[in-house]
């Protein structure tokens, strides 16, 4: 999904979704170099949740009784 | 009594009837309707964004920003309540949608004049969307840029003071800054535009005083410096601001700078829509919802003295001490004949 950074209002961006609505996302959410007026594609990223997912499931293992 | 006895004492009754005419107070809030039949300024309540409609007497219709999206019924609504048929200018000030959202609405909706922008584009669909409505209704756009003079009504001046450059790092800035003058009432309104713009203005040596200041930037820290409320000198602050926002608009030091300045401030989240009305000597002033702005201006006392005082009275010389006007009538002070502070 694409968002488009409208403007920044304090510590704050408010970025236009594809339905022409708007939100707030908190500035340290977006990289810094983000400006107003550009496209934030946000995607799953699948083999890093999968990877999370096994180092987790790694570390819990051990742990329950 | 001769015919020249008789004209001496008919030169000395004009003269005292003019004399009384032109010591009438000027630009202070009169509760008659008489300027009710001139220009008519109305600050529409449409939450966190900006929307205002300028009505000339002579029937011309002006609008400076479309609020948000989701403002365009209201916006609508409004105007057509207001007997808004064609909008002789219009303008976008910057490309922000809280200022742009329903402006595709309104040039779909109406018989449009002249459409100003500042030469900047943006990548939003609801930038898109206005630039399309211009499109198809076969309008172009004159690139608002500070010493351009807007034709909008014969009795009045309209003159754009920012931007002053070609380009900044922030939209805000290249917010449209246009003056209204009407008889001896002037009002400023700012968009957003942050301090850069207002730096700008005060070294382009424009004449930046004004009855009424549109506030830039909903009343955030980044505008509104001292040395432009200085030099703006206004009586009445207008913050178009929606309740509870997320940004903490309007800034308290903004607040505070205001109130230390003297000027008499309305919310759009506190007042509703604000109409200004002036014959062109006198302001009027009506807000949507009654209450806490009428009853809560601050007003000024002395430290020995029985009368509270606006803040530019001739009498606060010795000690000016800030006060809540109901505050004031609580503790038996009574209004000062001189300047006349409300009641």
């Amino acid at each position: 999904m694409n968002l488009i950074i409208d403007r920044f209002e304090g510590d704050y961006a408010v970025v236009e979704l594809p339905d022409r609505t708007f939100v707030n996302i908190p500035k340290k959410a977006l990289p810094e170099e983000a400006k107003e007026g550009d496209i934030i594609t946000i995607t799953v990223n699948k083999s890093e949740t999968e990877r999370r997912k096994d180092n987790i499931r790694k570390l819990a293992e051990d742990l329950w009784e | 009594m001769n015919a020249k006895q008789l004209l001496a004492c008919l030169l000395i009754i004009l003269t005292v009837l003019l004399a009384a005419c032109g010591s009438t107070a000027l630009k202070e809030p009169v509760q008659t309707t008489e300027a009710e039949t001139g220009l008519k300024v109305h600050f529409l309540d449409v939450g966190q964004a900006d929307c205002i409609l300028i009505q000339a007497p002579t029937g011309e219709n002006m609008l400076i920003d479309a609020g948000n999206n989701d403002d365009a019924d209201m916006i609508v609504t409004y105007l057509n309540a207001k007997g808004v048929k064609k909008i002789d200018v219009l303008v976008g000030t910057h490309p922000h949608e809280d200022h742009i959202g329903s402006l595709d609405t309104v040039i779909d909706t109406y018989d449009i004049g002249k459409v100003y922008m500042p030469r900047v584009t943006h990548t939003t669909k609801t930038f898109e969307d206005v630039l399309i409505a211009i499109k198809n209704k076969g309008l172009k756009i004159a690139a608002a840029k500070a010493g351009e003079i807007i034709d909008f009504s014969p009795n009045t001046r309209v003159e754009i003071l920012a931007p002053n450059s070609p380009e900044y790092d922030d939209l805000n800035n290249y917010s449209a800054v246009i003056k209204l003058t009407y008889g001896n009432t002037s009002f400023l309104f700012t968009g957003d535009a942050e301090d850069i713009s207002e730096n700008e203005m005060l070294a382009s040596g424009y004449d930046l005083k004004a009855d009424v200041l549109k506030l830039g930037h909903h009343g955030s820290s980044t505008s509104s410096t001292e040395a432009f409320l200085a030099a703006v000198k206004p009586s009445y602050g207008v913050i178009s601001v929606g309740k509870g926002n997320d940004y903490g608009h309007p800034h308290e030091e903004v607040l505070t700078r205001l109130e230390q300045a003297g000027i008499e401030i309305y919310r759009t989240d506190e007042s509703g829509t604000v109409l200004f009305a002036t014959d062109g000597d006198h302001i009027v002033i009506k807000t949507e919802k009654t209450g806490r702005t009428a009853k809560d201006v601050t007003v000024y006392i002395t430290k020995t003295g029985k009368k509270y005082h606006m803040g530019d009275c001739n009498l606060l010389k010795d000690s000016r001490v800030p006060i809540k006007l109901s505050e004031a009538k609580t503790r038996g002070y009574e209004p000062c004949k001189s300047c006349k502070p409300p009641q």
